[in-house]
């Protein structure tokens, strides 16, 4: 009896050490985590560091971000918040009703939980007009794009401790409003989406997904592109669905909630569609040099081949903080810059999603607006 | 170092464990004080020097105090604790000290106002003064002869599973199994010590760190705005937060020393089902609460004083060194003062009340009276604490928008079920035998296996409570 609580005791200390000897001596295949996240480096002992406390403070916050298994561990307890109690651990991340998750931005966007100030929004609105005529001057174009939200889409599947029955005034709802009556040239996504929901023969909001579907999205470079041809009167290629695939797995940007959760064990989704698309190819079509300024939805238009089968050139500016340009890479923005680099192009595109309405355009307006104001 | 990190779960403590099993007995305390000293020194670097010079002169003054009689011996029992008693004095009250007497100098309107550079609060002070104190009162009564070798003595203060929470182990529990280490460590021992362990790391991962979550947000706010309900949730939360995460660490402590050979005093004893506050006291920190008994409240003269006058006075005095004990600020002060009136008030008419409303009325009483007090303990000023307390009993139901999630709820069933269910007979005994009684070859292997799955899930929280990634980078 003896020997065996011997060995018993043995294997729940060795069972202690089995992490230690992972990072050490990898021996048990590990998948890696999603998500974005600052990964920590041993740092290097000094005395000074070890004496100031610092050298500890910084090795526990490290061991605990390059522990073995740690991927595992956190999988492991993920699983349990979720499957025990509805709760997610990615950043923002809310599980709504029914299997839908949500990002937090995009439930209190809706709900108007920001601080609405109608005034506010008039005058980024003249802002903007006053950017657009500058352009139209030089034979240029300002396109404004409400891009869709989860929320607004599907508010019945918001969870309830939103309370969603008591929805206030949100920006979008001033947005919409205000544009409709001014000069400016936009595209409302949103109100199109909420249009088509119902009527769609595929999902166009993925339950596990924070943007619209690959389906959506398709549709929405469709109208995109036409709405450019025809109100801009650029001759540029459009596209053509040849295909739907309907996979029995989420593909790119349609389960990054889901990645982000970090699970175990995939969460069930629906059959989601995948259209191959073409661009015309015919050489004699208009391709326009164009400023982008968004966010994360815009990334799906990338990956559809928008800004460089549509596009001559092309600078996308996140956040208007990085700039990502075709062929170079990632810069920063410079927004001393704004009105001078705009002017080099055929048409700007701003792009706000539903979750920094309250934040329209990232101060691209208000540069420009200045910059162009100072230029005349 | 916490218990409660990976690099003393996964590195630390398994790694001293073999270390520790693998060496020749004449060396193993030797180790445990090395492996102690790195363990201080990674929360302490600087201060370690401080509490190894104290136990350096500590060692040689109460041999002083053993080998010298008349007078003599009660000087060098003055310089001692005078030490002792000073460290603690300088380290963990001068900043209160200070601040109160230039608050009473501006209220004055006068100058003079004392400069002074903060000081940091080294850990484990408050816990390893009373050990020294403990150390040199024992020898000083001849309950036992002090250590022959210093590397003992420091053991006995730095010994790393009480070093910082406790249980507070006095000198003459654990003197002979310092000094004798022969046959101490069995196979059960090992067992049940690791099976301790894992129990107290659960409770407080598990529960006491969820809890706690909640009510820091709840004492987070503003306690003008909040209603009743959410007052009261708040304190309950944190009422079960301070409980699983003291115990926890107790747990933890009294299993690390099991399974390495010394047995520790218990510390909690489901003091939540306690029909009084005295009740109380005989079942929350144990150890502190017969530390104060017989090392202040006896020599005060104890229940056998003249007048009850002074009885309550020797019985106030206590429970406001006790407070004070605790932290340095009029919050924990007000604390023990309360605990202080409440037991006073318990010898003057509370008793034979309790004694006719029958056991669960007296049991929800003095459970609020705690929940009242904990708040004074979590609070950081008093202006909060009154208003919080007011908040409570204002029957305030107006509407107020907080969301708890659903584990929350768990834990906090969970914490209420595993307290009150100590109050009954059934229930202690199964207490009795998880914590106590030998296991059979069936329960063992079922215990090792849970107890394996609670540490995964232990260390996976652990790990992932710092890992919350964006979907995308963001600005």
């Amino acid at each position: 009896m003896n020997k065996l609580k011997k060995y018993l005791f043995v294997c729940l200390l060795l069972a202690c050490l089995v992490p230690a000897i992972q990072k050490q001596y990898p021996f048990i295949n590990s998948t890696s985590l999603n998500g974005w996240f600052k990964a920590l480096k041993t740092p290097k002992f000094r005395w000074g560091s070890w004496f100031s406390g610092k050298f500890q403070t910084d090795f526990d916050k490290s061991l605990e971000t390059n522990i073995g298994l740690r991927a595992a561990f956190i999988r492991v307890n993920n699983q349990i918040n979720f499957s025990l109690f509805n709760f997610a651990t990615g950043k923002n991340v809310i599980v709504g009703t029914a299997g839908y998750l949500f990002e937090e931005g995009y439930i209190t966007g809706y709900m108007g939980i920001h601080p609405v100030d109608s005034n506010a929004v008039k005058l980024k609105i003249a802002k903007a007009e006053f950017v657009h005529r500058e352009l139209e001057k030089r034979g240029k174009h300002l396109l404004i794009i409400l891009a869709p939200g989860k929320a607004s889409f599907c508010p019945e599947y918001i969870p309830y401790q939103y309370y969603p029955e008591n929805k206030k005034i949100s920006h979008y709802d001033l947005y919409s409003k205000y544009l409709k009556s001014s000069q400016l040239n936009y595209i409302d996504f949103n109100g199109y989406f909420k249009k088509l929901k119902g009527n769609s023969p595929y999902p166009l909001y993925p339950k596990q997904g924070t943007h619209w579907s690959i389906y959506g999205a398709t549709l929405a470079l469709d109208s995109l592109l036409k709405y450019i041809k025809h109100n801009f009167k650029y001759n540029l290629p459009q596209i053509r669905i040849t295909e739907i695939e309907t996979p029995d797995s989420c593909r790119d940007s349609d389960y990054d909630m889901g990645a982000v959760m970090n699970l175990m064990f995939s969460m069930k989704h629906d059959k989601l569609a995948y259209p191959k698309i073409e661009f015309e190819n015919d050489s004699s079509l208009f391709r326009p040099t164009v400023i982008s300024m968004g966010d994360s939805y815009f990334w799906t238009f990338f990956g559809m081949g928008l800004n460089t089968k549509a596009f001559r050139e092309h600078e996308f500016w996140y956040y208007n903080e990085l700039n990502y340009i075709d062929g170079i890479g990632e810069t920063p923005v410079v927004k001393a810059n704004t009105a001078s680099a705009i002017l080099k192009k055929d048409l700007v595109i701003i792009m706000q999603t539903e979750a920094f309405y309250h934040s329209f355009g990232k101060d691209f307006i208000e540069c420009a607006y200045e910059q162009l104001k100072n230029k005349q | 170092m916490v218990f409660s990190s990976s690099l003393f779960l996964l590195y630390f403590f398994p790694l001293f464990l073999i270390i520790y099993y693998v060496a020749d007995v004449k060396y193993k305390n030797n180790i445990a004080l090395l492996a102690s000293i790195l363990f201080f020194s990674w929360g302490a670097p600087l201060f370690v020097f401080v509490v190894l010079s104290s136990i350096l002169v500590d060692f040689f003054v109460v041999q002083k105090i053993y080998s010298t009689e008349g007078n003599n011996r009660k000087l060098y029992l003055c310089v001692s604790v005078f030490l002792n008693l000073g460290l603690l004095a300088y380290f963990k009250y001068s900043n209160f000290f200070v601040e109160n007497v230039n608050q009473l100098v501006a209220n004055w309107g006068a100058l003079g106002i004392v400069n002074w550079t903060k000081i940091v609060l080294p850990i484990g002070i408050s816990f390893f003064t009373f050990k020294k104190l403990s150390y040199c009162v024992d020898v000083y009564r001849n309950t036992h002869k002090p250590f022959v070798k210093i590397t003992d003595y420091g053991l006995f203060i730095l010994l790393f599973p009480e070093l910082i929470a406790g249980p507070i182990v006095r000198f003459n529990e654990i003197a002979d199994q310092i000094v004798d280490r022969k046959n101490q460590e069995t196979i059960d021992n090992k067992l049940l010590g690791l099976f301790r362990f894992v129990i107290g790391l659960s409770k407080k991962v598990l529960i006491a760190n969820v809890l706690g979550a909640e009510a820091d947000k709840i004492f987070a706010l503003d306690a003008n705005t909040l209603n009743t309900p959410v007052a009261w949730i708040g304190i309950l939360a944190y009422t079960f937060q301070i409980y699983f995460d003291f115990s926890g660490y107790s747990d933890m402590a009294i299993g690390i020393a099991r399974m390495i050979g010394f047995k520790f005093p218990e510390n909690f004893d489901n003091p939540y089902v306690s029909q009084s506050i005295t009740e109380f006291w005989r079942r929350w920190h144990i150890t502190l609460g017969r530390f104060m008994r017989n090392y202040l409240y006896i020599p005060l003269g104890g229940n056998k004083v003249k007048s009850k006058a002074r009885l309550y006075f020797n019985l106030g005095l206590v429970f406001f060194l006790s407070g004070l004990w605790h932290g340095a600020s009029w919050n924990f002060i007000a604390w023990g003062c309360f605990h202080g009136l409440f037991l006073i008030s318990d010898r003057v008419f509370l008793l034979s009340v309790y004694d006719k409303i029958g056991h669960i009325p007296s049991t929800i009483i003095t459970f609020i009276i705690v929940m009242v007090g904990w708040v004074f303990f979590k609070t950081e000023t008093l202006t909060h604490a009154t208003v919080f307390i007011k908040k409570m009993f204002s029957f305030d139901f107006s509407n107020y928008y907080i969301y708890f999630e659903l584990n929350f709820w768990t834990m906090l069933v969970l914490a209420i079920l595993f307290s009150f269910s100590g109050g009954f007979a059934r229930v202690i005994k199964i207490q009795e035998n998880v914590l106590f009684s030998e296991y059979g070859l069936r329960r063992l292997i079922i215990t090792s296996i849970v107890c394996l799955v609670l540490f995964i899930i232990c260390e996976a929280a652990i790990t992932a409570s710092g890992f919350n990634p964006f979907i995308y980078y963001r600005f």
